[in-house]
């Protein structure tokens, strides 16, 4: 079920909403469309992912997208690097891969007899981690620093990177032969976890045909620089939390963490994730005030994927998105 | 655009479920459930003016709007003061009533709180209509259980299927989906098998009456008088007997001897179903020690016994016939009216243990056992006037023959054993009691105080001195010498003079003569109660035998254990609760207000919001309630509804609760608020 946070607020208090908010002007949110517009043409019938997407991009958020083979992951973040006029690298994370190849390294230059240091492939605005899940947990733990940081420290030097940085994984969970789970500290770096899912008959046919004659993908225009998207991040942060709302995501996350069946629950990075999260929810609504149901409905998205469940659970059939929505069901919203 | 929500199957259908239910009324199916159950009530214990009163308030819950709101105090004030009415109308009905077991006035006033109850949930409106109901059905089944505790078996066995049939269909309604795909044939196995469980349910009560009974005394910590025990003043020829005795423990006996009749009281003038004289019109005097314990006896044939006193309201010594010597182990003052063949009775509280000598000699007239006067001799063969005259040729026909008194009253005996059988009822219908007995054809059988009662009064229609004794049949060994008598051993015999021998016992009720027809053992758990009862005596035994000095040490260190416990117990909590519990930041005054305002109206409706769920999703599915017919929110008023949310939300989280957006929310819910209730 969904529900249309457009919802037509009284003419007065449109007008004052635009007035009192700069950051939030119909600017930004022509721009949020724009970008919108541009990713629905790649995949079809997905508004739902895109729009979670997106939030994670005003929100700064590193994004990992985890479906079966096949329904568009790689194309979505492919669309999306696309789409803002930054620059993109990608990974392909392959199980021979190790640490330097991602960060980077010092080579020995013969002409001066000097080291120079050749920056590896993170150096970017966006970095697609393809397939994140096949390569060791050694190499894995290479974009700890600099998902959390924006920074990379090598050879005892530390390297910051140029904002926008933003990560964009895919892995693949029905898998298991030849993968490596991700590491708690690696996941809990992940904003939101987003699953696509398949697409209904209606638009899968038009990807059938869109894709008759070559890649859609090809014929994508940026619509974002990236000094537009640091300036939309900057509006994100702008958007009013009321107190109690911040002690609605509190809550939550306090139910999480006295929760019995479960091994690890959500740690003060996740309740920050959600916080900022609902700042750019809000925005991209037009609204530059976080309402409770923001952060109801983006409570699995970016928590469930942190919470690690102990073994007598894991086993008994409960998915840690239960628990989310157990806890949602518990915690009264601050009305 | 649209972004995702929470929708998790067991949620959804959770919800489904309240929205079904979120009508505010009672479905008729539990209300016809709780009306069979406040028939019953008025069919089983008599009129009472409540019953009829709740009957016609659950009837006028369908017809007026007129709701108690879940979410204010008024039904908790509504309920007080509903059992306050109910133990003050109840105050003057007497205790023991004979249509029930245990104390009636106790089961009327627990059962008519049930209805209450029931009443209340019926009014009442609430966010969670689910759970109304189910305190609905709850509370009329306990209600039809109080009810049914009763001999009255006249209308439950037609009430009681009724009951378990809407019962059935509430439950069915209350969980519909369980059997809407169900098929015909499905739907009549459903309907056979519950009446098949209100069936076996209504055996099952009947056949524990006992135990439930009980159960009930316990947890109402009601004790019963030894009016109500068999152990009466002046014992009448009633319908049942031992049924109300439970399986409390009156009497514990170490190294038991002689006969295991245990006299309390004997009784020699019979009218109309009742013996006399009563309890209190004695005459007592003083019992000295001497007296009671005298040095004239020949202490080579007298063998003693303790006998603990553990419980029981009577003021009696229970003795055997044969008894020499009787002393309280603590003296405490003892009188007796030997000129009635006792009683013997003291002052003091139970538990008390005394110690009884008993001669060997089964014919021995001991303390009991007053020789036979002359002017007693006629009291003891005084028979009832206007008393039917084929009792004196039955009792001539049974002893003809018989020359000597000890014949007639082994003839008598032989006589009610051989022809009747034993049973815990008997319903002797109307007139005079014992000679229905006597001369019912087919015969009927009866319980103790009928045979009892019917020997003493053929052997006097013979002319043997007789009387009517009561007291208990000790029988249950309970570990090497010791003997338990509970309260259900009550039993009623009868002794007759001979000539030349004295007082002699008469028992002459079939089956051993035990009023415990059920010789099971006790059960396990009563076992352990027992013991532990035990352990907590000899520990208060231990506790009286300690100085003030080693009290206070105990106490002392029993308190500071505890306080450090409690203290850090308080800390945990404290700091688990710290983040779980806190409240949110309110709104300001002002907005606080209009919220409880705008909720309220929507609970006055039975839409009232869950606690978890935002405003505007509660309102869609309102919306997509309006379709069904179900209680519809009309159009305007959801449209008013939504106008608020979104400026109230913008007012409270976006700080934007200036004085003219105050001024619309206050109109919004003013409109709000003049929307009438549709009419159900």
């Amino acid at each position: 079920m969904t529900i249309t946070t457009t919802a037509p607020l009284p003419e007065r208090l449109n007008a004052r909403a635009a007035a009192s908010a700069p950051g939030l002007s119909e600017a930004f949110v022509r721009r949020v469309r724009l970008i919108e517009e541009n990713l629905g043409r790649i995949i079809k019938g997905k508004g739902e992912g895109i729009a979670m997407v997106l939030t994670a991009l005003m929100a700064g958020g590193h994004i990992l997208l985890e479906d079966v083979p096949g329904t568009g992951k790689t194309t979505l973040a492919k669309a999306l690097a696309r789409s803002i006029d930054g620059e993109f690298r990608r990974i392909q994370f392959t199980p021979d891969l190790l640490p330097a190849d991602v960060t980077g390294t010092s080579f020995y230059n013969p002409r001066d007899g000097s080291f120079t240091f050749r920056e590896g492939p993170v150096f970017t605005n966006i970095l697609l981690a393809d397939e994140i899940n096949r390569t060791s947990p050694r190499t894995q733990a290479a974009l700890l620093e600099v998902m959390s940081e924006g920074t990379v420290t090598v050879e005892g030097q530390r390297r910051d990177l140029a904002p926008p940085f933003l990560v964009v994984a895919t892995q693949n969970p029905s898998d298991y032969a030849g993968t490596y789970p991700l590491p708690e500290a690696q996941l809990d770096r992940f904003a939101v976890r987003i699953t696509l899912g398949y697409p209904d008959p209606e638009h899968e046919l038009e990807v059938l045909f869109t894709h008759n004659d070559h890649h859609p993908l090809n014929d994508l225009q940026p619509v974002l620089t990236t000094a537009d998207v640091l300036e939309l991040q900057a509006a994100v942060r702008t958007v009013r939390v009321e107190r109690a709302v911040a002690e609605y995501i509190l809550r939550i996350v306090d139910v999480t963490r006295q929760d019995g069946r479960l091994r690890l629950g959500i740690s003060p990075r996740g309740s920050l994730a959600l916080y900022r999260m609902a700042q750019a929810r809000a925005a991209m609504a037009g609204r530059d005030f976080v309402l409770p149901e923001d952060v109801r409905s983006l409570a699995v998205p970016v928590l469930a994927h942190r919470l690690q469940l102990d073994t007598k659970s894991r086993y008994g059939g409960l998915m840690p998105s239960h628990i989310i929505e157990e806890a949602l069901e518990k915690t009264p919203l601050p009305r | 655009m649209t972004v995702p929500s929470i929708s998790h199957p067991n949620v959804a259908e959770t919800r489904e479920a309240l929205r079904r239910a979120d009508s505010g009324i009672m479905p008729w199916t539990v209300a016809a459930a709780g009306l069979v159950a406040l028939l019953t009530l008025t069919m089983t214990a008599g009129w009472m003016p409540l019953p009829p009163v709740f009957a016609l308030l659950i009837l006028a819950s369908y017809v007026s709007t007129a709701r108690l709101e879940g979410q204010t105090f008024h039904r908790w004030w509504v309920r007080l003061g509903l059992i306050v009415i109910i133990i003050v109308l109840n105050q003057a009905q007497p205790n023991n009533g004979d249509f029930a077991f245990g104390s009636a006035r106790a089961r009327n006033i627990l059962a008519q709180v049930y209805a209450a109850e029931f009443v209340i949930q019926c009014w009442r409106r609430s966010g969670q209509p689910v759970r109304s109901r189910l305190i609905a059905i709850v509370a009329s089944g306990l209600l039809m259980l109080s009810s049914a505790n009763t001999f009255d078996e006249r209308f439950i066995k037609y009430l009681a299927p009724l009951y378990m049939l809407f019962l059935g269909m509430a439950l069915y309604t209350h969980r519909p989906r369980l059997l809407s795909r169900m098929a015909v044939v499905g739907r009549v196995v459903f309907l056979v098998l519950t009446l098949g469980v209100g069936a076996t349910g209504y055996l099952f009560v009947d056949f524990n009456r006992g135990r439930i009974t009980e159960l009930g005394n316990r947890l109402l910590g009601e004790r019963f008088n030894f009016e109500a025990t068999g152990m009466a003043s002046n014992p009448s020829l009633g319908e049942t007997f031992g049924l109300r005795g439970g399986t409390q423990r009156v009497l514990r006996i170490t190294g038991f001897v002689g006969d295991p009749h245990l006299r309390g009281m004997a009784f020699d003038r019979y009218e109309q179903g009742r013996w006399y004289p009563s309890f209190a019109d004695r005459r007592y005097r003083p019992a000295t020690e001497r007296e009671l314990n005298p040095s004239n006896v020949a202490r080579a044939t007298i063998t003693e016994m303790t006998i603990e006193k553990m419980g029981g309201d009577t003021p009696l010594l229970f003795a055997p016939l044969q008894t020499a010597t009787l002393a309280l182990i603590e003296p405490a003052e003892m009188d007796w009216a030997p000129e009635s063949g006792g009683p013997i009775r003291t002052r003091a509280r139970p538990p008390f243990d005394y110690r009884v000598g008993v001669s060997s000699s089964e014919t021995y007239q001991g303390l009991l056992a007053n020789p036979l006067k002359a002017e007693e001799r006629t009291r003891y063969l005084q028979l009832p006037s206007r008393f039917d005259p084929r009792v004196t040729e039955l009792a001539k026909r049974i002893t003809k023959g018989a020359g000597t008194d000890a014949e007639k009253v082994e003839a008598v005996i032989g006589y009610l054993i051989g022809n009747y059988s034993y049973s815990l009822r008997f319903r002797p219908g109307r007139g005079e009691p014992l000679v229905n007995f006597l001369t019912a054809e087919p015969k009927r059988p009866a319980h103790c105080e009928y045979f009892a009662a019917a020997s003493a009064m053929l052997l006097r229609c013979v002319g043997v001195p007789t009387r009517y004794v009561t007291g208990y049949f000790a029988h249950e060994g309970d570990g090497p010498n010791i003997t338990v008598v509970r309260q259900r051993d009550a039993h009623a015999w009868s002794e007759a003079w001979i000539a030349g021998v004295g007082w002699v016992t008469v028992e002459a009720t079939p089956g051993d003569g035990r009023p415990d027809a059920d010789q099971s053992p006790p059960e396990w758990w009563r076992r352990l109660l027992e013991r532990t009862q035990d352990g907590l005596q000899i520990f208060a035994e231990f506790l009286a035998g300690l100085s003030a000095e080693q009290v206070a040490a105990i106490v002392a260190v029993i308190l500071g254990a505890g306080g450090i416990y409690g203290f850090r117990l308080y800390r945990r909590r404290k700091m688990a609760l710290a983040l779980a519990s806190f409240a949110y930041a309110p709104p300001e005054r002002r907005l606080a207000e209009l919220i409880v305002r705008f909720e309220a109206v929507f609970a006055r409706r039975g839409q009232a919001f869950p606690p978890s769920l935002p405003y505007r999703e509660h309102l869609d599915r309102l919306a997509d309630d309006a379709g069904t017919g179900k209680r519809p929110a009309t159009a305007s008023l959801l449209d008013a509804a939504r106008r608020f949310v979104a400026l109230y939300e913008a007012s409270r989280f976006g700080n934007r609760g200036d004085e003219p957006t105050i001024r619309t929310l206050q109109e919004l819910v003013e409109e709000m608020e003049r929307t009438k209730t549709p009419d159900r």
